[in-house]
């Protein structure tokens, strides 16, 4: 009966999500579709609790469950009269259909595998038991959402006020839909909290297979370029040691740039309001998803610009801000967290303070990880093949806003791991690949863009 | 087949192999065969904790210590490690979800190596490699033992046949079996394995198959082009998804051999809510009996410290179920005013601090405090503390 009730408490969001979208955006490739509602029925429910505040949780599912159930039926009738509109997948040559085949077989072995692991497995992963698991658990125990506080403040609270972990100020979103799946089952498992990876690894997949077939790419270079994403090590990894918030930061930023670079047929302000609402859902995730966040909203915003401006406010940009850093200074806003601060050799930041910015030697761990150890197959070898080979179509401004973002995410992630004491996360494997696992989904669908044949996408480039 | 083509898949075939060398370690001068070959006696093990019968060349082994550890030792002529670079071992039957560890009496000290992968069937190992294979070996042991996520002694005894076992000099054939066994063998999870794909084993560098795959599809690419291939560019994109079909295989086999392990694990763990599967049993095991002692009459408050990050922090997992906390210093006890009556502190591991019966007090560091020792445990050591707070 638990178990029927988790699986009910993690499929009733991902319904409502996917009849939401089916509603608003009948546009929509129905592999997109149940990606993204997946993906958005979760994080919103997450984000839901977490505006909740300090609410119970003995009533939740009593009360939880069917108020979703009724949400749910009531969007599925709403979205009656509106018929998916997804194109309908033309059945290609015997070998395009192999090949997707092929890639399908593999992906369903591999999805399997990870599911049995992530159910069968304690939690078993550094941050999974020391922070994103850390909060669902203690709330399930105290029996309601009670405040989670540093341990300084906690020291300081009467006994059973508050509870505490080493990541009191990590966002709550993921934490909260945790404790609602265990909440469901009225008692904590681990397996209980872990269910909803797998189908997110799942759900990342149909997300980046539906939204490069409505780029106009074939079935079988769409399932490919999927498939190749979600045999990535680090995937399968994340999607098999369940507890870890990259796997669900990932597939939102695909969502945001995917949502806001949509081609043109789909581009629409459902589309648009889809990626702002998945820019706004960035930083409830994890901390970094604000930078993305950020690095997305000027892209789109360059986007928007007329095409005479759009380089020239590029430039300027560049020019203004490289000239701010190396002069007086520039500072940034991160929402949530106050101001960076970034002047030439000195960072600024909210919670460790002043920084030097200087050059740290980890080039050496960086190539290794990237090019040698089993972290992203062949990744990194295609990337600049591909770039080299599709230098023509980055001049498409959707393309080149996925470019220029992916630009700005390497610039973060460079200095961070080469000019700042993160570079020590960089050389004990901690946080390299996790960060970069933030950003390549946009760069498999920029790849596959960049692969595409040249039809399918100059059609859809303007 | 064209001209062309016949001399492009001949090159390919000869990259593939030329790689396939270089990747496994070969050097000028290394031979085909090993030019020294160092025997193991099967009849000269002996069993500890572990049952050891001779049947031939073959010796039976069953049976294991309480914590689930078949060990089987032999003495030998100390040998030096410097002659000798590969292992080859060859066993049948046991379990796939026990790892094994050949164990090296020097006269430096105890050393241990992990051998890749099941422990069943023939193994080549680089011992050159290793870092722990150094010095002169004067006694030699093997031991299998479960997988980290369960308490030993919950796993079956053991039974397998080891075979034959010897070490052989540098050599060509034990090195490309031993670049398949590493590319190929079982690579369990660790508690750092979202960081890296599950793959990173430390600082623990060795060919790489993704350079390989990379290598040789370059070279494919580079006679595609070479002999003017009429659709080179559509050979050359289904040579990288075969590329990546080939990784993402030993992805799969990775997989598949984690899940088998997970499933025993879990299935080996069913029925001993004492001792539930984790990132450290025995660990578990002692919070899972404070857990029971505290379920009529739980502590106001718990804080945890320990001398290391994980003492320190994973217990705090363990107890969640309880208003529990960790120390990143001891001196932080100082910000407890009054520890609310009732409230304990559970002590990680053994080092960092020390207890003085006579005095009642307890020293972590520079930080002592009035304490009471309550469960001592091999891993948890709780203690209720006084009334007054900790005296910096």
């Amino acid at each position: 009966m638990a178990w029927i009730l988790v699986v009910l408490a993690l499929l009733l969001p991902a319904a409502c999500g996917v009849l939401a979208l089916r509603l608003l955006l009948p546009g929509l490739h129905p592999a997109t579709r149940l990606g993204a509602g997946y993906l958005l029925g979760c994080l919103v429910l997450g984000n839901v609790l977490w505006l909740a505040g300090e609410i119970p949780l003995a009533g939740l599912r009593g009360i939880g469950l069917p108020l979703l159930a009724l949400l749910a039926a009531a969007l599925g009738w709403l979205g009656r009269a509106r018929p998916p509109r997804g194109a309908p997948v033309a059945a290609g040559p015997p070998r395009e259909r192999q090949v997707v085949m092929g890639v399908l077989i593999l992906l369903g072995v591999v999805g399997v595998l990870a599911t049995i692991q992530a159910l069968a497995l304690p939690t078993l992963t550094w941050d999974a038991w020391n922070a994103w698991l850390a909060k669902p658990k203690a709330w399930l125990h105290a029996g309601a959402f009670v405040p989670v506080l540093p341990l300084e403040a906690w020291l300081q609270q009467p006994a059973g006020s508050a509870r505490s972990t080493v990541a009191a100020a990590y966002p709550e979103a993921l934490p909260r839909f945790a404790a609602w799946l265990a909440a469901a089952a009225g008692s904590w498992r681990d397996a209980y909290a872990h269910i909803a990876w797998p189908p997110l690894w799942a759900a990342l997949g149909l997300l980046c297979y539906g939204r490069l077939r409505e780029h106009a790419l074939a079935p079988s270079a769409a399932v490919v370029a999927a498939g190749g994403l979600l045999t990535l090590p680090m995937f399968a990894a994340h999607a098999s040691l369940a507890g870890y918030a990259d796997l669900w930061l990932a597939s939102a930023v695909l969502l945001a740039a995917s949502s806001l670079f949509a081609p043109a047929p789909a581009a629409s302000w459902p589309q648009r309001a889809l990626g702002l609402l998945s820019l706004l859902l960035l930083p409830t995730i994890k901390l970094e998803g604000t930078v993305y966040a950020a690095m997305l909203l000027a892209a789109w915003a360059l986007f928007r610009l007329p095409p005479r401006w759009r380089w020239a406010t590029l430039v300027a940009g560049v020019v203004v801000g490289g000239g701010l850093f190396v002069t007086v200074g520039l500072w940034l806003p991160l929402p949530g967290a106050g101001w960076v601060g970034l002047r030439w050799g000195e960072a600024t930041l909210p919670v460790f303070g002043s920084i030097a910015l200087s050059w740290r030697p980890v080039a050496g761990i960086v190539a290794e990880s990237l090019f040698l150890l089993p972290n992203w197959s062949l990744l990194w070898y295609l990337a600049p093949v591909a770039l080299l080979l599709g230098w023509r179509r980055l001049a498409a401004p959707r393309i080149a806003a996925l470019a220029i973002f992916l630009l700005g995410a390497l610039l973060f992630h460079g200095v961070l791991f080469f000019f700042t004491p993160a570079s020590a996360w960089a050389q004990d494997l901690t946080s390299l690949n996790r960060l970069l696992m933030h950003v390549v989904p946009v760069w498999v669908l920029l790849l596959a863009l960049l692969l595409s044949p040249p039809a399918a996408v100059r059609g859809r480039a303007s | 087949m064209s001209a062309a083509g016949v001399l492009r898949f001949g090159l390919l075939v000869l990259g593939a192999a030329v790689l396939l060398v270089l990747f496994a370690g070969w050097r000028p001068g290394m031979p085909w065969q090993p030019q020294r070959v160092l025997e193991i006696d099967p009849l000269r093990w002996q069993g500890q904790g572990a049952t050891v019968r001779r049947d031939g060349d073959a010796v039976h082994v069953s049976g294991a210590t309480a914590e689930g550890a078949s060990l089987i030792v032999q003495a030998l002529s100390a040998f030096d490690t410097a002659d000798y670079r590969y292992l080859q071992l060859r066993t049948t039957g046991p379990d796939g979800d026990r790892r094994g560890y050949l164990l090296l009496q020097t006269e430096s000290g105890n050393r241990s190596i992990q051998l890749p992968g099941h422990p069943a069937g023939a193994l080549s190992v680089d011992l050159g490699a290793q870092k722990d294979w150094q010095g002169r070996v004067q006694a030699l042991g093997l031991v299998m033992q479960p997988t980290d996520y369960i308490a030993g002694h919950l796993a079956p005894a053991p039974h397998y046949v080891l075979g034959a076992m010897r070490f052989e000099s540098a050599n060509l054939r034990a090195a490309l079996a031993a670049l398949a066994d590493r590319w190929y063998a079982y690579r369990p999870w660790n508690g750092r394995s979202n960081h890296t794909g599950g793959f990173e084993h430390g600082a623990d560098p060795g060919p790489s198959l993704q350079g390989f795959v990379a290598a040789l599809l370059g070279w494919w690419i580079v006679l595609l082009w070479a002999t003017r291939h009429p659709r080179r560019m559509q050979a050359a994109r289904a040579a990288v998804l075969a590329g990546v079909a080939v990784l993402a295989i030993q992805l799969g086999g990775q997989l598949a051999l984690r899940a088998a392990v997970a499933v025993s694990s879990a299935r080996l763990a069913a029925g001993h809510p004492e001792w539930p599967p984790s990132a450290m049993p025995a660990m578990a095991n002692e919070a899972a009996g404070l857990l029971d002692d505290w379920a009529s009459a739980p502590p106001p408050r718990v804080l945890v410290w320990g001398n290391d990050n994980f003492t320190r922090e994973y217990p705090v997992w363990l107890l969640r179920a309880h208003n529990v906390a960790w120390l990143v210093v001891p001196a932080q006890l100082s910000l407890l005013a009054q520890p609310e009556p009732g409230s304990v502190l559970v002590l990680g591991g053994r080092s960092g601090w020390t207890y003085d019966p006579a005095r009642g007090e307890l020293q972590l560091g520079e930080t002592r405090l009035p304490a009471q020792p309550r469960q001592q445990g091999a891993w948890l050591h709780v203690f209720a503390i006084g009334a007054q707070g900790a005296t910096p």
